[in-house]
Formats: C-alpha cells, structure tokens, sequence
C-alpha cells in the first residue's frame, strides 16, 4: 500500500509540472496586464509606468519570467502579490482558514443531512417522504444559488427579526461582529445562513445520488442474502447496503474537497466572507500572477492528493480492491 | 404527538437568539466598501479606494474643499505669492508646517519627513508617483518647520505635489524596499484617527488618534470600514440601520433610499464632462496644415450643432436630472467660468447652415451649394461615435442624432469598445489619426487643470505624423489667442491672473466650437440620517472631513 501511494505521488510530479507551464502560458497569453489599473490613472506617467514593468519583471520574456518563477517555488518562495506587495504565501495563509471554516461544516452538514435522506428516500422509494425529498433535490439543483444567498438574506436578516433583541434573526455576512470575534455563538450565528447557501446544492446532489446507488444496491443478491439470513432491517441497510452504496459517494466527495483550498466564490461574495474564492476572483481581475498561480498550484496539489486519498478510502471501504 | 426536533436544541437555538443580539454603538460608524485596499501607502497604488480610507490616517500638506479650493491641512498656510510661500519668479516655495504635530506614536512631525516624502516618492520601488514630483530641482528642510522646494521653471502643480499625504521617515525604511515597508498595512500618521486592525478581505477598524493636535480631534470613537462585495447586501444593511455610510451606491438604488427615511444620498459634481469633439481637419490626413474638414470645417456648421441639441431635454428627460449642465471645460474649482452656453434654437441652426451653403434637399438631408469647404452636390452628413456598454451615452447619441434629423443632419450613430476608441498612435486609432466626424465622451480636470486643458486644446497638442501623435487635441482646433492663454496658465503663479486666462480660453470655444459640452455627471455616497457632518467632495475622498462626522 505504501509502495502504491508513493509510486502515485511521483507519477503526479511530471502532471504537475504541466499543469504549471500550461497556466502559466495561459495568463500570458490572455489579454490585460497587471498595470492595466495604473494606466487608468491620469497622473501617473509612462516613465513610471516603464519603470514599474521593469521593477516587476514584466519586460522579461516568458520563458524567463516562468524559469524564474519554477526556481523560486522549489525552494517554496511563490513571490510577491502584484496588488499589496506581500508575500504571496501570507495572502493564502491569511485567507485559508476562513474558507476551511465555511467550506468543511458546509460539507460536513452536508453528508449529515444528505445520507440518512437518501438512505430513507431509497428504501421508502416512491413514499411521501421520497417525493418530497426528490422534488426538494431538484430545486436545490436548479435553483442558482447567488439568488438563493439573495434570499435568505432578504428573509432572515431583512425580513425577519430576533423577538429578544430586535435586531436581525442572522448577520448579513462577515465572519464575526466587531470586538466579539472571540465568541463561539456569534461566530456559529454567522455560519448558519453561508453554510445553508453553499450546502444546498451539494445536499440535493449527494442525496439523489446516494438514493440511486442505494437503489441498485438493494436489488443485488447479497441484500437478499442478508434479508433471508434474518439480519434486522437496520443492519441490512446500513451495514450491507450503504456500504457498498458509499463508495462511488467518495469519488464524489473527493472531487469536491479541493474547495476547501480554492473557496466557493459566490458564498463568500454575497455574505462577504474574506476567503480564497474571493482572493482568487479578484487577483484575476487585476492580473495578479504570482497569487493566480500560486492558488492553481495549490488546488492543483490538493486535487491530486484527494484523488489518491479516495483511491485509498475504495480499498478500505472494498476489500476486494488491492492495490499492487 | 412527538415533536420533530428533540427539545435540547430549541433551547438551545433561543439561547443563542438571545446572547448574539447587537446594540448600536453612539460612537462607532459603519463605512461599506464594495472591496478592500490592496495597500495603506498612496505612492504605491493609483486605486481611487485607497484615497477613500488612507486621508482619515494619513494627511497631506494642503487639501481641497467642497468649493475647491485649497486649504491647509499640515500646513500653516497656502503658499501663495502674496503671502510669501512662493517667489516672485514662482520658482521657489516655502512650506511652513504647522507647530506641535506629533505622529501617532508620539514622535514629532518635521520638515524632514517632507523631504522623505519626496524621497520615496521619487525613488521608491513601485512608486506611482515619480512623475509627479519630477519638476522639483531641490528640496531642503531649512529648520524643523520650514521645507523649501526648487523649481527649474514655475510649476503649476506645486500645491498638488504633496496631496498625497506626508510620510514618517522613522516609521517607513528604505526607499528601496517601499513596496514591502510595513508601513503599508499598519501605516502612523498625523490624522484623526489611527489604524487599529486591518483583517484583510474583512475590515479596517480605525480608532480616534490620542495624540491628535488641538481642533482637529474627532467626535467619533471609532470607524469600521466593512468589505461588502455584493452590492444588495450593502444596501440591505443601510436599509436595516446596520450602516452609516455606503460608498459609490448604484444609480439604480435611488429609489430604495427614496422609499426610507434612515438613508439619504449625498451627491456632487463629478470632474467628468461628456463632450463632442468635432473634426476640424479632413478626415484620416493627420498631418500640419491639412484641408479643412469638408463640413465640420466650417464654423457656422458647428454653431449650427451646438444650437441644434436640446440640453434640457437630455439632461432633465434623459439623465432624469441626475448630471448637471456644462458650457466649458472649467466648470468647478477656483477656475470655475459663468458662461451661458448654447441653447435649443432650431430657426437659428437652420438658418447658419442656410448662410453656410447647405440648402434642404429632396429628401430630408440637405445638401451643398456654395460651402466652403464641400464641392455642390455633397450630402450634409456626419458620423458620430462614443464607446460601447454605456446605455446613457447611447441613449444621448440616439437623441442628438434625431435632433440633427430634423435639421437636415444625416447622423450615423455607432459605438466602438472602450480600448477600440482609446486606442494609441501607434494602433493608428481613429481618434490619434483623426479619422472621425465626431465623437462623444466624457473627460475631466482635476483641481489643477493645466495639463489637461493644455494638452485638449493647445494646437501643439495636436496628434500628428510631426510629433509622434502626442497630444488629446482630438478636435485639431488651432487658436493662436487661445495658445497664449494656455502658455500664461501655465506659467503665472497667480490663481486670478490664470482663471481669467482660462475663461478667456472658454468663451473662445465657445464661439469657435472645436467642442460642444453636453453635460457634467454627479455621484456620491448614501448615508445613514443618524451621521451628521457628512459631505461628499468633487475634490477629495469620503473620509476628508470625518473628524466632523457624529452620529445623533
């Protein structure tokens, strides 16, 4: 197992590398620059404009501009931010455990709702329960969730308000209210109606697909094995079914993981939540390549790691998978 | 029946409804910024929302009031000539700073952080602001209140030079390393309020500066700037009385503070004036003493153009009454000029292009017999281009063109992409070759309108093959009085002496017509009715007089 995660990761060295030179040609290939915001400016004057270029690199020729930017990331030096002249690791550093915050309850609230209803859904299929679920899945898949974050701020922090205080039922965004970021309650107050927004999605997607692999599964021999052994209803279900169901459920968990690192742009634009998926937006608005490249390198690492992680989690969950 | 929901957690929910409820502070205001700033120090960025925060920490030598008009801020005075700030010859200023300011660390401000100012400015990495300071030959801190600045020649930019606030040399470092100065997120300044956390994407919280000098303390406690990307969550925390103040709203938000009475909107001219360059030249020959343009060339025609446009249709119809009339480019400031400007007069316009040889024809469109500049036979019509993705610049466009219709006028109305239009010499741009009827945009001038007016209108400003194309003399209008107005506005010392060059200048426009000026946009802020002291600046960022801001 350990020669296998090892063989992977190297394999993923050369991929990595690709990726790198292939973002990197990208964004100079795509138009703007990053003094695009400088030159708007009638007081500035092209000398200082020249001078800037030159201070940044940005007369170099590609490939020489790209060497650099492989040799100083080997040593684990991603360069300056174009935008605020900080070190462009601070900036992620800064913004990442906000987006692990929101994006790891979101995905855990996520599973936790999602499993037991597509569980029920599948084994009740065609009951009341199951219709409401699917007609709620498929507005959770459909409705766009920038309107929805709209929404729940217009209902729970316009509309509606605390019956003790007067004030707002939940925040309209922000990570805490000034001076109480220390408090637990008024940072999990100003969780709920972000990770509401960011789950709803992932919620009606996890459980209509873990209601059509249950589905399968319940049909399958070893259920009805299980069934005429005389097991109980719950141990088949959960013991037997779900387990075997579960399984095409990690692909899909670990394809969504990497947001943890690269932040859910919309989330944290409507409730104002300082994260990557804002940090991101906005460097490549201005061009900021020293920060784009850095945050597609990352997610890039983290996608190659989730998926041999899920590779990992099939032979735990199989035993009938080995992996060689 | 069992309840849904196990009893603990209601409990638990009510308890939590009851502990995170917020009481409004009488001493903190909310500011919205749709983002944050990327950095404190204004030599490094050119961002207008630096500008918007960075003054309530960090503060100039002089500033520019409402009315514009300079006033002093870390100076005792405006140096002006009758007071002895600047020389004679205008070459030489002398800053007198004001006694007893202290940064907020206590350290007192002196004349040597000017000289550092300039210091940075010019040799910093990353400075933006190099250019700026490049007519200054010399400058000497004479004692700790006294800094003496050398020009080669009169500057007409000497008050602005220093507008971008005045550096710490102890609290900064080297020049060479500005763009990595810790100064830049946690800056020290002189101002009313000092910065005390910046969490970045989230909030800037500044707090009353103690150290602050004598009549300048603030009334507030407190200010926290919030980062609210989404434009409809701003307006909803003004709405709900969560916020004090909300920078650069929409245009399509007014009627939602039109419909509460906790929110009012505070606008003021804007620097911006949406003009038409007309073509004086041919078409495309961007070369010295090319032929007259065969229908603009002539300047009944252009009279004719400015009488036949319908200004308070446009301004009151149109932009339903949220731009402001203009008749010159000096509109505002200490060089502001009276000028009434033309009005709606169609008898007038037909009868100009009547004398000037343009008879209606058959068809609706008149045509030549007898102009100057146009053989017999040539059809009376123009092309007029703006840029794209600006629905009241269309909309003005559509309008004029119907307008000119009625007169006789063909107008083809057409709009390019902004860096289409924008273009440079070197793209062979329609406008750098003078390839163009006319075309519609807006421009403006700072405080200090010499360098825009000069390179608008001086006929050295024209773009051609003999200078490179350098120059936004679009309208390639040549006006021998005019150029010596310009030359005496850029070399008098005197602010009298240069506005009524200036409105000389104007009332040439007027009558000659290179440019028929629509009209000025407005914009602002909206605020809470609880802060009282607020007031929007053409001139100067949100935060320019906060240390008068209170909250009832």
């Amino acid at each position: 197992m350990i020669r296998y995660v090892v063989r992977r990761l190297l394999e993923s060295v050369p991929l990595l590398i690709v990726v790198s030179a292939l973002v990197f040609a990208l964004l100079q290939a795509s138009p703007g620059s990053p003094l695009a915001q400088l030159e708007r400016d009638p007081t500035i004057t092209q000398a200082d404009l020249e001078r800037i270029a030159r201070e940044r690199g940005l007369l170099d020729p590609a490939p020489v501009q790209y060497a650099r930017w492989v040799a100083g990331a080997l040593r684990g030096d991603f360069g300056r931010s174009m935008q605020t002249g900080r070190a462009v690791t601070t900036e992620i550093l800064e913004r990442l455990p906000n987006t692990a915050v929101l994006v790891l309850t979101a995905f855990v609230f996520t599973l936790l709702v999602a499993i037991p209803v597509g569980v029920l859904s599948a084994v009740r299929q065609y009951s009341p329960f199951d219709h409401t679920v699917t007609t709620l899945a498929f507005m959770g898949q459909s409705i766009p969730i920038f309107w929805l974050g709209l929404m729940l701020i217009l209902v729970f922090y316009f509309a509606l308000s605390n019956p003790f205080t007067g004030g707002p039922l939940f925040p309209p965004g922000g990570m805490a209210t000034t001076g109480m970021e220390h408090s637990w309650t008024n940072r999990a107050w100003h969780l709920v109606l972000p990770v509401v927004m960011l789950s709803s999605t992932w919620v009606a997607w996890y459980t209509r697909f873990l209601r059509a692999s249950m589905l399968e599964v319940l049909g399958q021999d070893y259920v009805r094995t299980a069934r005429a052994k005389g097991l109980s209803e719950r141990r088949v279900v959960y013991r037997h079914a779900l387990r075997n169901a579960a399984l095409p459920l990690v692909t899909l968990i670990a394809l969504d993981l990497p947001m943890v690192f690269s932040g859910a742009l919309f989330t944290e634009t409507i409730f104002s939540w300082p994260g990557m998926g804002r940090l991101f937006f906005q460097s490549a608005l201005r061009r900021d390549y020293p920060v784009l490249m850095a945050i597609v390198m990352f997610t890039s690492v983290l996608i190659v790691i989730a998926n041999l992680l899920a590779d990992v989690a099939y032979a735990y969950i199989d035993p009938r998978i080995r992996y060689e | 029946m069992r309840s849904l929901v196990p009893k603990p957690l209601v409990v638990l929910a009510l308890a939590a409804l009851v502990v995170v409820g917020v009481a409004h502070a009488q001493d903190t205001a909310t500011v919205l910024l749709p983002e944050d700033l990327s950095t404190m120090n204004p030599y490094t960025t050119t961002a207008l929302i630096t500008m918007q925060v960075v003054p309530a920490v960090v503060e100039p030598l002089v500033g520019v009031d409402p009315d514009g008009q300079y006033y002093p801020i870390l100076a005792r005075e405006v140096p002006t000539v009758a007071n002895g700030g600047v020389s004679e010859d205008g070459r030489t200023v002398t800053w007198r700073l004001l006694d007893g300011v202290v940064w907020s660390d206590g350290t007192p401000l002196t004349a040597d952080d000017v000289v550092f100012t300039y210091e940075a400015a010019t040799t910093g990495t990353d400075s933006v602001r190099a250019g700026a300071f490049a007519a200054i030959e010399a400058i000497e801190a004479v004692d700790d209140t006294t800094v003496e600045v050398r020009y080669g020649e009169y500057n007409s930019s000497y008050l602005d030079q220093f507008q971008w606030g005045i550096l710490p040399r102890h609290a900064t470092g080297d020049p060479a390393d500005m763009s990595t100065w810790d100064f830049n997120r946690a800056p020290i300044g002189t101002g009313p309020f000092a910065l005390a956390e910046w969490r970045t994407g989230d909030r800037i919280i500044l707090e009353a500066n103690e150290r602050v000098r004598e009549g300048r303390e603030p009334h507030l406690e407190r200010v926290v700037f919030m980062v609210v990307p989404s434009e409809e969550t701003r307006a909803a925390m003004m709405q709900r009385g969560d916020a004090d103040v909300m920078l650069w709203p929409g245009t399509n938000l007014r009627d939602v503070w039109d419909a509460t009475d906790l929110v009012n909107l505070d606008t003021a001219p804007e620097i911006w004036i949406l003009r038409m360059f007309l073509n004086l030249g041919e078409r495309g020959n961007p070369v010295e003493g090319q032929a007259p343009h065969p229908i603009l060339g002539d300047v009944r025609v252009r009279q004719a153009l400015a009488y036949g446009i319908d200004y308070d249709l446009l301004i009151d119809v149109l932009a339903e009454g949220r731009v402001l009339r203009a008749t010159s480019p000096f509109q505002l400031g200490w060089y502001a000029c009276e000028l009434d400007g033309y009005t709606y007069d169609t008898e007038r316009a037909a009868a100009l292009l009547d004398e000037a040889g343009w008879v209606m024809g058959d068809d609706g469109v008149r045509v030549a017999q007898g102009a100057p500049h146009a053989p017999d036979g040539t059809r009376l019509s123009v092309e007029m281009v703006g840029y794209s993705d600006f629905r009241l610049l269309e909309q003005t466009m559509l309008v004029i063109g119907d307008l000119y219709r009625d007169l006789g006028i063909a107008t083809d109305v057409r709009t390019v992409e902004m860096s289409v239009l924008f273009g440079g010499w070197s793209d062979r741009a329609a406008r750098k070759t003078g390839d163009f009827d006319i075309l519609v945009y807006d421009t403006g001038t700072g405080i200090n309108p010499q360098l825009h007016v000069f390179d608008l209108l001086h006929s050295s400003s024209i773009p051609r093959e003999e200078n490179d194309g350098a120059g936004g003399n679009y309208a390639r209008w040549s006006n021998a009085r005019a150029d010596e107005l310009l030359e005496l506005g850029g070399t008098s010392p005197d602010l009298d002496e240069r506005r009524a060059a200036y409105c000389e200048v104007a009332e040439l426009v007027h009558d000659d017509v290179p440019q028929i000026f629509l009209y000025q946009f407005a914009g602002g802020h909206a605020y809470a009715s609880r802060l009282q002291g607020f007031e929007t600046s053409t001139w100067a960022g949100l935060v320019w007089n906060i240390a008068d801001w209170h909250l009832e």
